[in-house]
């Protein structure tokens, strides 16, 4: 997308004083953004959608089959889908003047207001249907999106604080020169100690499993096993007189991994924990968005 | 024995060797003296498969030598069998040592040759020009005899030689093209440059080629080095791939064995090869020995030549680079042109009058090229000093527009770093921000814009036509090359600044009258980064005006510097000492390396006392400052925390070059959820290529600088561009327009890392098409994987920037990109102010 | 005698590092060792890990010196003798070293490479700090997902609605177990309908086409549930919706007036039959203004509900009694023929009183009950009618003589028997008879005359104003000779249903408020104690029931919709009653000219 042609000698400003497009420029999350603007809207929009419901007095029950029920629906439905616009927009670069963080606030808030509004669509009428199918999928959606909500405002600032200026590759480049330092420092010795320091080579993963990742507990991880024992190897020479100044130079090389580990662990977790919810929040989306076809179309059919 | 022609031409560049094709069609004696054992010996280095661009393209090409845009052997090739084919007498591996006429003396034509020291001091030799031929003395002693000496011999010059004994053997070079090329060899690098440290990198990067690489720099730390460099080394050491010996030098090198003075004694090594890279001296000090004087003591100055690129030393002429013109296509039609001329073609139009008649077409007068240039010449006072030569190539930079009555030239806050100067006609210059109808007119021969020029800041006034009148508006590069040509212009340049710049800050009515001995007192001093102007408590009245870069204000608090303030060049510091006399209340210190003026305090006092007016204004201003300082001075008692945040978090700002940028971005770590979607945002509204790291940068406090570009004031990238393809857009943006031939000189210039030369990728696959099935690589910057597969080879790497989405209604993708709202744009002024304050309070 | 040793490194960027060099020795070690000829910078080898050594004939023994076997043509050994022809191959660790003939006649070249790769170098950016490697991909989970949903919720479903059709015919459930289209139901039907819940089809019959009332009346007959009115009447009656509604109905297609208009279906176990008060309302707010010649009142809703109009007997006859609906906002007069005063009946003091107490009758606190005489019917809406010889013959009874043994009784309703009866007797024994002397006596009767002259004189005081008829009923003297029939009695009519077009079902309003049994009753049909005529309607006025029904008054607000009381589908032919509900609203209980049945009652006595 070249959005920009220029010619040769258009370099020559042109004496005018084009005012640049006004930016926001303040450092406000997008909870807050423009004041809570989308929150207000949403909490209006909810209050509407409680007013509409208890205003009206359907016989025999109150449900989706009802003026307020389709009223609901067709402001959730229409809510739904362009919700789940918001990875089209975070993906489509124009040139127009847009803000994601504002869809991102607008998707928070009216997402949030979507509990209100379709559960009083529901009438509180839940069975084993597709219709609740939908319902149920949306919560989920909602609910994995507040936990979104929840680390995306508490994890930012403490994985700064836990990278301080190193970057990805930095880490993982960092933890390959150890390797390499092991490697080169392990040459020299014997069959047991280079199994300990090919443990820790061969036998660590940084990333880990899910699991691993999740818990950021590590139990299997080679190089701290390599550690223990060379440690224990270190502290046995030392009783009987002075240790093997090899053995120590590995010793202290393991130990620097370990904390290289930890640091590229510790980022690693709070990744995971950032982008999880992801693996729920989306597919489900799209799932909602299939039973939400289904959910309308059915209605319709068996009219 | 010597040999005699009537051209000898030194140097087998593109201008040399054009030169020589053409000398040798029109069946002229003649003989190429190239230094090394191949044409063309810069872009011979360029690295394989280079794409070589052919800018200006409106240039025809008049040369024998063709020449296409196209891959570095592709152009070489042809040159080689086209002056095979031309039968040019070609010399190798011959470098001219000295030039001497061998005539008589020329009377009265005397060399003075300044020669500066390290300590500072100079000392000036004088050398006797003598008429032709010329004797040339090659390195191994061989003579050449020519009527005519064609110096095309470009800028690099050549490298600093090993001076220690044995510097001249086998194993010593001074050059390294492929650091793979060696194995299991002991290695040592000499220099603690950019190069040295680049190639002792490339020797020791890859374990398996089993090199043992030592760095020798003769100083403790690498001043001269680029940061990442510094820190890439220190990385590599830590790693134990790279030894370093500081505070060293060579004392001898014997084969396979090095001798070393370290601080601790003379250190013997193994040493397979030593590569030596210690910078190279400019050909300039050659090139006056052979009598050619330069323009100026300017390090940019060119040697002053005639409109037939002839010296001052008759007989010597100079062409290409050397002579101020790094394009190829300028250098073969130099080296065409300067043929002809030695062989009597007065008659011959340079090659580029078509691009300067299409300059002048549309003003009035019917006008020759020429008379336009000289015209120009003897109107616009500050070019008089100018050669017809000159000329020509300053107008090739340069505009000449005719404004009609009343028009506006540019408008206060438009953007520009050009000059303008007069050539006829009058201009008023608004000099009220408020009411137009106050305005100072300016007339035939004086200049405007110096301001932009000076400062790379936003125009200080509107700009109107009185008459109907005829500019010559001259590009920032123009006028730098101009002023360093022409000292008188120099001076001219600063004695207008230093005025203005004073009326226009303090406006209250002065008159250019009030102010002349303040002026007179007025010196130009520049300020290293960090050095103070002004030292808390210390006793002086001097006010100074920053001119260029910025400053910031501190004061000692609880035994704590406490940032007060950022002062942005086009201001003043210092005016509260002249008011109540007491001693200096604050610190100033350069944020970056700036220009000030600097105004004695009793000539200032002075002019206060005939100007109640100004005092008056001054004092308003002393009084919001002091207000300032007493609100943080109380912030300060009553949670100090606070403050310290904010100073650090503002003296980090400046430590990483917020001062000299005019817009930056930033990213609050405290929203910034990695996404990335910053970088893709870029990528995507630019040609599929990134131009920011969000990851990389400085950090402080949760405030993040990501790795790109901050749009300095003076953008170093600018400094050294041949096809002057980067400008200042219309919203102060810095960007690099398609003419870019991607030589690479911005990025190796940019202290902050922010240009990146690259190949532009492949159209990817429509969004949806990966949003639903995952074809292509997706949004953002495609992966290597996926490029390799669509890749053409043989597109060209061109320097990739951030022109901060001009163009973009919505303005910059990155922030408009960014989902949290961590990545904001903002001008240091905007965000290096009390504002910060709440940022500390988190 | 040599080795050529070439080692391969592998470059960063992918180039090969050959370093060969050649030494001349019989044997050669391998190992990890700087010592060692063939350096392998690997830790998965020993220090010392092999022995080279050439034999004759282009042999060459290989002997494991570290302790590991070696791995030589994919076999463990630890010594071989291998022939160089065959370019043999050892492994060891990452290393592999490969023999061959060198170019100078009998040396032996060995080449040494690293085949497998550097595990630190695997780990890559993304592998380790996305989830790339660890989570199934969003888009294939999407997909996943999507894909269930929509075979499972909407292609199945679609599938069995078009390809096996409605079953008929719909009665009840059709034997079949779980259908996939069940997961389209909204909610749960109505148990009259829960047979139906597994055939979606008997009511949803085309796609995209509201239920039509074709679907409900193939169970539901006409008959069994008859029109509201004529289909003519209801087209000028209802009141056609307009404007938005109307359009959204018709772009809707709902058609308007079907069953399920006011019917919803999967509503819970009583949804069906849950109508809103406006589907009535609608309709009769302005029914006059549309339907002119309509004799029901408008209703706009229980608050303007209209008085009640009693249909009360203006003529009582045996044939042809004249019914007429009055609004009682008068209280309405009724002429039933019958004389009765209520307040006699009920005192708790008088000789009534006595009678109830000798014999024992139901009766509260000393009053005769009145369910002595109004006695609930089956269902508990309405009572049983009232009969001479049940309700009232305890004390009215007929009985003239004693004969003998026997006591003679006079039928009732018979008024020509009578005089037969009494004819004959008279005419039988000349000279007085001796009656039954036991003294019982209906209040106020005369005894029969002793000595009576003749019958004549008998059935004078018999039917005669001091006889006992009158005590109930006016009797016509037509003053005519003996021999014909003198006497007769006028005809009675007793209201049966005196608010035909609505049903109270007493049963649900046997307690008031505190009050039960009999003063619940007077607590409505106010007056009853002192009302001393027959031709007083003791009815309520529609004030109240509002005290209860849609009052704020009391606590427990009874709801009060139109079908409390009123039926949609109870049909035109008797209004307020279901079509072939037997019972008539007016029935004629004496009067002469009864057949023989009376006379064959009195022999089954």
């Amino acid at each position: 997308m070249a959005l920009r042609t220029r010619g040769r000698n258009s370099g020559r400003t042109s004496g005018r004083a084009v005012t640049r497009t006004p930016r926001d420029t303040a450092h406000e999350g997008f909870l807050a953004h423009a004041g809570y603007r989308w929150l207000k809207v949403a909490v209006a929009l909810s209050v509407l959608a409680v007013a509409v419901y208890v205003l009206t007095d359907p016989t025999p029950r109150p449900n989706g089959g009802t003026f307020a029920g389709y009223l609901l629906g067709t402001i959730g439905a229409v809510l739904i889908v362009w919700l789940s616009c918001l990875g089209l927009r975070k993906r489509i670069i124009t040139a127009g003047p847009y803000s994601l963080k504002a869809w991102t606030s607008a998707h928070v808030w009216l997402g949030l207001s979507l509990i209100v509004i379709g559960t009083l669509h529901t009438g509180f009428q839940l069975g084993w249907n597709v219709h609740s199918l939908a319902y149920v999928l949306m919560m989920i959606v909602i609910i994995s999106g507040l936990y979104g909500i929840v680390v995306y405002a508490r994890l930012p600032a403490q994985m700064s604080a836990n990278r301080g200026e190193a970057t990805q590759p930095q880490m993982l480049e960092a933890l390959r020169a150890l390797d390499r330092q092991l490697d080169m420092a392990a040459q020299p010795l014997g069959k047991d100690e280079t199994d300990l320091v090919r443990l820790s080579l061969e036998q660590c993963d940084v990333g880990g499993s899910l699991w691993e990742r999740l818990r950021g507990a590590y139990p299997g991880c080679g190089n701290g096993r390599a550690r223990d024992a060379v440690q224990g190897l270190v502290n046995a020479q030392m009783r009987v007189g002075k240790p093997d100044p090899r053995l120590t130079q590995i010793l202290f090389l393991l130990e620097r991994k370990d904390a290289a580990l930890a640091q590229a662990r510790r980022h690693t977790a709070m990744k995971t924990r950032l982008d999880i919810w992801l693996y729920v929040h989306v597919p489900v989306t799209f799932a909602l968005l299939a039973a939400l076809v289904a959910h309308v179309l059915s209605v319709f059919i068996y009219w | 024995m010597s040999e005699r022609f009537r051209i000898a031409i030194v140097g087998s560049g593109p201008a040399g060797l054009s030169a020589a094709a053409h000398a040798a069609r029109l069946g002229l004696s003649h003989v190429l003296i190239e230094k090394t054992g191949h044409l063309s010996d810069t872009i011979y280095k360029y690295q394989k498969g280079k794409h070589v661009m052919a800018t200006p393209s409106q240039l025809i090409l008049r040369a024998d030598l063709e020449f296409e845009a196209g891959k570095r052997e592709a152009v070489l090739g042809t040159w080689d069998s086209m002056t095979a084919a031309a039968g040019v007498n070609v010399r190798y591996e011959a470098e001219v040592k000295s030039i001497v006429g061998t005539g008589e003396a020329i009377a009265g034509s005397v060399q003075r040759i300044v020669t500066r020291k390290r300590d500072g001091t100079s000392d000036t030799t004088e050398v006797q020009r003598m008429a032709p031929p010329y004797r040339m003395t090659l390195a191994n002693g061989d003579v050449v005899v020519a009527d005519t000496v064609i110096l095309a011999i470009g800028t690099q010059g050549n490298p600093n030689l090993m001076g220690c004994p044995g510097g001249d053997s086998a194993h010593v070079q001074y050059q390294l093209d492929d650091p793979a090329a060696y194995n299991d060899e002991h290695i040592f690098v000499i220099g603690g440059g950019d190069a040295g440290i680049e190639n002792a990198l490339g020797l020791a990067v890859d374990a398996a080629q089993g090199n043992v690489v030592t760095l020798v720099n003769r100083s403790a730390e690498f001043s001269t080095a680029k940061d990442a460099n510094v820190k890439a080394l220190m990385a590599a050491r830590d790693a134990g791939r790279i030894s370093i010996m500081a505070e060293t030098t060579t004392r001898a090198i014997e084969p396979g064995w090095v001798v070393l003075d370290t601080r601790d004694g003379e250190v013997r090594a193994r040493c397979d090869r030593m590569i030596a890279r210690m910078g190279s001296a400019p050909p300039r000090g050659f090139v006056e020995a052979c009598g050619v004087e330069f323009a100026s003591s300017d390090r940019l100055a060119f040697p002053k030549l005639s409109a037939v690129f002839e010296s001052t030393a008759p007989g010597i002429f100079v062409v290409g680079a050397l002579a101020g013109y790094p394009l190829i296509k300028h250098c073969l039609n130099q080296g065409h042109d300067v043929v002809e001329f030695i062989n009597g073609n007065t008659q011959l139009k340079p090659a580029d009058e078509p691009i300067l008649e299409a300059k002048f077409v549309g003003l009035p007068g019917r006008r020759s090229v020429a008379e336009w240039l000289e015209y120009l010449r003897t109107n616009v006072s500050i070019l008089e000093g100018m050669s017809a030569l000159q000329m020509r190539e300053f107008m090739l930079d340069s505009e000449a527009r005719l404004y009609r009555a009343g028009e506006v030239v540019f408008e206060r806050n438009a953007p520009g770093s050009s000059l303008f100067g007069i050539a006829e006609g009058q201009v008023l210059v608004e000099v009220n921000a408020a009411d137009a109808s106050v305005t100072v007119p300016l007339g035939r021969g004086a200049i405007f814009g110096e301001v932009g020029l000076i400062s790379g800041r936003r125009r200080g006034a509107t700009i109107r036509a009185a008459s109907d009148c005829v500019l010559v508006e001259i590009s920032r590069t123009a006028a730098l090359k101009l002023m360093s040509a022409v000292p008188a212009a120099q001076r001219e340049v600063t004695r207008v600044t230093t005025e203005r710049s004073l009326l226009q800050i303090f406006k209250a009515g002065l008159t250019p009258a009030d102010l002349t001995d303040v002026i007179a007192s007025a010196k130009v001093e520049t300020v290293r980064a960090g050095q103070a102007i002004i030292k808390e408590g210390e006793t002086g009245d001097d006010i100074f005006i920053i001119q260029s870069g910025s400053m910031i204000v501190e004061k000692a608090i609880g035994g704590k510097p406490v940032f007060l303030s950022y002062v942005p060049a086009g201001s003043y510091v210092g005016e509260m000492a002249v008011i109540d006399g007491g001693p200096r209340t604050a610190t100033v210190r350069a944020a970056v390396k700036s220009d000030v003026i600097r105004l004695g305090g009793a000539q200032f006092r002075a002019l206060l006392g005939a100007k109640p007016g100004l005092l008056a204004r001054l004092r308003e201003d002393m009084a919001s400052r002091t207000q300032l300082n007493n609100f943080i001075e109380s912030k300060k008692d009553s949670f100090g925390g606070v403050v310290e945040m904010y100073t650090g978090v503002a003296n980090f700002l400046v430590d990483n070059g917020v001062g000299e940028a005019t817009d930056v971005l930033l990213i609050d770590e405290k929203l910034c959820v990695g996404c990335d979607n910053c970088e893709k945002a870029c990528a995507d509204s630019h040609d599929g290529l990134s131009r920011l790291d969000r990851e990389a940068g400085r950090t402080y406090a949760h405030l993040h600088v990501p790795t790109s570009c901050r749009h300095c004031e003076h953008p170093h990238c600018m400094a050294d561009c041949p096809p002057n393809a980067i400008h200042r857009g219309a919203t102060g943006e810095v960007y690099i327009d398609e003419t870019c031939i991607g030589c690479g000189n911005c990025q190796r210039n940019c202290p902050y890392g922010v240009i990146r030369m690259d190949k532009v990728p492949p159209k990817k696959p429509w969004l949806i098409s990966w949003l639903l099935f995952g074809q292509g690589p997706g949004p953002g910057e495609p992966d290597a994987k996926w490029l390799k597969a669509k890749a053409k080879p043989e597109t060209p790497k061109k320097a990739i920037k951030c022109d901060m989405c001009t163009g973009q209604s919505g303005g910059p993708a990155c922030v408009r990109a960014c989902p949290t709202g961590a990545a904001i744009r903002v001008s240091p002024e905007q965000f290096l102010s009390v504002a910060l304050m709440d940022r500390g309070g988190e | 005698m040599s080795f050529v040793i070439r080692q391969i490194a592998k470059r960063a960027d992918g180039g090969d590092i050959i370093r060969t060099r050649s030494i001349d020795v019989p044997e050669i070690t391998v190992g990890r060792g700087t010592d060692c000829d063939i350096q392998l910078p690997d830790l998965g080898v020993m220090l010392r890990h092999a022995r080279l050594s050439l034999l004759a004939g282009g042999l060459v023994a290989v002997e494991a010196t570290g302790g590991i076997p070696l791995e030589i043509g994919g076999k463990f050994l630890n010594r071989a003798e291998l022939d160089v022809a065959g370019n043999p191959v050892i492994d060891i660790a990452s290393h592999r070293l490969t023999l061959s003939r060198g170019e100078v006649a009998g040396s032996i070249a060995i080449t040494a490479e690293r085949v497998v790769a550097d595990a630190g170098e695997a780990a890559s950016e993304t592998g380790v700090f996305s989830l790339r490697g660890v989570m199934p991909g969003k888009r294939g989970l999407a997909w996943a997902m999507v894909g269930v949903v929509l075979l499972a919720f909407l292609a199945l479903p679609l599938w069995v609605f078009w390809h096996d059709a409605p079953e008929a015919p719909l009665t009840a459930a059709v034997k079949r177990g779980w259908q996939p289209d069940m997961v389209w139901t909204s909610g749960p039907l109505s148990t009259a309908h829960a047979g139906l819940a597994n055939n979606c089809g008997a009511c949803h019959q085309t796609a995209f086409v509201s239920v039509t009332d074709s679907a409900c009346v193939a169970c539901h007959t006409p008959d069994a549930v008859p029109n509201h009115a004529a289909a003519d009447r209801m087209a000028k009656g209802r009141l056609i919706s307009t404007g938005f509604e109307a359009n959204v109905h018709k772009g809707l297609n709902l058609p308007e007036g079907r069953c399920a208009s006011c019917h919803k279906e999967h509503e819970g176990p009583q949804g069906a039959l849950m109508v809103a008060e406006r589907f009535c309302t609608d309709c009769h707010t302005g029914l006059s203004s549309r339907l002119l010649d309509t004799g029901i009142a408008d209703v706009k809703n229980w608050a303007t509900h209209p008085q009640f109009k009693a249909t009360v007997v203006k003529a009582a006859s045996v044939t042809a009694p004249r019914f007429e609906r009055v609004l009682m906002t008068r209280p309405p007069v009724e002429q039933s023929g019958l004389v009765y005063p209520h307040d006699v009946h009920l005192s708790a003091t008088n000789s009534v009183a006595n009678m109830v107490r000798k014999q024992g009758l139901a009766s509260k606190d000393g009053a005769l009950a009145c369910n002595y005489c109004h006695v609930a019917d089956s269902d508990g809406v309405r009572f049983r009618p009232i009969e001479m010889e049940k309700n009232c013959g305890a004390c009215h009874d007929l009985a003239f003589a004693r004969d003998g043994g026997v006591v003679r009784t006079l039928p009732h309703g018979k008024p020509e028997q009578v005089a037969g009866i009494i004819r004959d007797f008279y005419a039988v024994r000349r000279g007085g008879v001796e009656l039954a002397g036991d003294g019982r006596r209906a209040p106020g009767v005369r005894a029969v005359p002793l000595r009576a002259a003749s019958g004549e004189a008998a059935l004078a005081g018999i039917f005669g104003e001091k006889g006992v008829c009158s005590d109930c009923h006016a009797v016509v003297d037509s003053g005519a000779g003996r021999g014909a029939l003198r006497y007769g009695i006028a005809p009675v009519t007793l209201a049966d249903h005196y608010l035909p077009k609505g049903d109270f079902v007493h049963k649900r309003h046997e307690t008031y408020g505190k009050l039960t049994g009999d003063a619940a009753c007077v607590a409505c049909h106010k007056g009853v104690t002192t009302s001393k005529l027959a031709s007083d309607v003791l009815l309520p006025k529609v004030e109240q029931c509002r005290d209860c029904h849609g009052s704020a008054k009391v606590a427990t607000n009874v709801p009060a919709t139109c079908d409390t009381c009123h039926g949609f589908h109870y049909g035109e032919g008797v209004p307020g009653r279901p079509a072939g509900d037997g019972r008539r609203h007016g029935r004629v209980v004496a009067g002469a000219g009864r057949g023989a049945a009376g006379v064959s009652a009195q022999v089954g006595r």
